[in-house]
């Protein structure tokens, strides 16, 4: 893993594979700091409570942070790489 | 005036804010990790951001934040992106509190969303001409009089004919 992309990558198939089923079920709303080394999770009502469960045990791990039941851990009220060239063709 | 604390009452203290030259609503922050010196910047306050901050990546490395790694946000546009994470203090007018950074490759703005004034414990009140972070527990008086109730006699009422 070398970039950001893929530790995400890496993050979301260890939740889908190993946690989703049953955290959509019972913790909806939730945090979730996925170890991608390890594929230990961290279940927390806020984003700073899952990182600092997963810090303190792993203090040298990476994490991918999910929301459960959401697309995105966050959102952001802008988008990127934004192409408005269709509009002149 | 900018992103100064006014009178320290029994509650929490409010923030001054400011406009900022494209016109967002703004405030003085300064942003460092738990074992850096930390650095003051302007930060737009986005209420159609839920996180706590987000910043640009360039603007992050002199200040040695702690990695966290990574998350997905979705886009106003409903696609997603991964972003890099990193643990930041974030302090105002001498309170300091700790959370998530995101990290922006692309980006030039400080941008603080709604986690942000959720752990400060803070509401935004924006009008056109303030802009204000005040105590959270602090809500408009339901009973308080509308303007209308309170207009003296024999001055002239919205749609009223005043001939």
């Amino acid at each position: 893993m070398s970039n950001p992309r893929q530790i995400a990558e890496r993050g979301e198939a260890i939740y889908a594979a190993r946690y989703k089923e049953q955290y959509e079920r019972d913790h909806a709303g939730q945090f979730v700091a996925i170890d991608v080394q390890t594929e230990q999770a961290y279940i927390s009502a806020t984003p700073e409570g899952a990182l600092a469960a997963a810090r303190a045990q792993a203090p040298l791990g990476i994490f991918h942070l999910i929301q459960v039941g959401h697309a995105g851990a966050f959102r952001v009220s802008y988008f990127q790489n934004s192409d408005v060239d269709w509009v002149f063709r | 005036m900018r992103g100064r604390s006014v009178s320290a009452t029994s509650r929490t203290p409010t923030w001054i804010g400011f406009f900022d030259k494209s016109g967002s609503p703004a405030i003085k922050v300064k942003l460092g990790g738990v074992f850096s010196e930390g650095q003051e910047f302007d930060a737009i306050l986005d209420s159609g951001f839920t996180g706590f901050v987000s910043m640009p990546l360039i603007s992050a490395f002199p200040l040695g934040l702690p990695l966290y790694g990574t998350t997905t946000v979705e886009l106003a546009d409903g696609t997603k992106a991964s972003k890099l994470t990193a643990q930041v203090e974030a302090s105002v007018g001498g309170e300091s509190e700790v959370g998530v950074v995101i990290l922006e490759p692309s980006s030039r703005d400080v941008l603080l969303g709604m986690a942000f004034l959720r752990i400060f414990k803070r509401a935004l009140f924006v009008s056109t001409d303030v802009v204000l972070l005040i105590d959270e527990s602090r809500r408009p008086d339901p009973d308080e009089p509308t303007p209308q109730e309170s207009t003296p006699e024999g001055t002239t009422q919205p749609g009223q004919n005043p001939g």
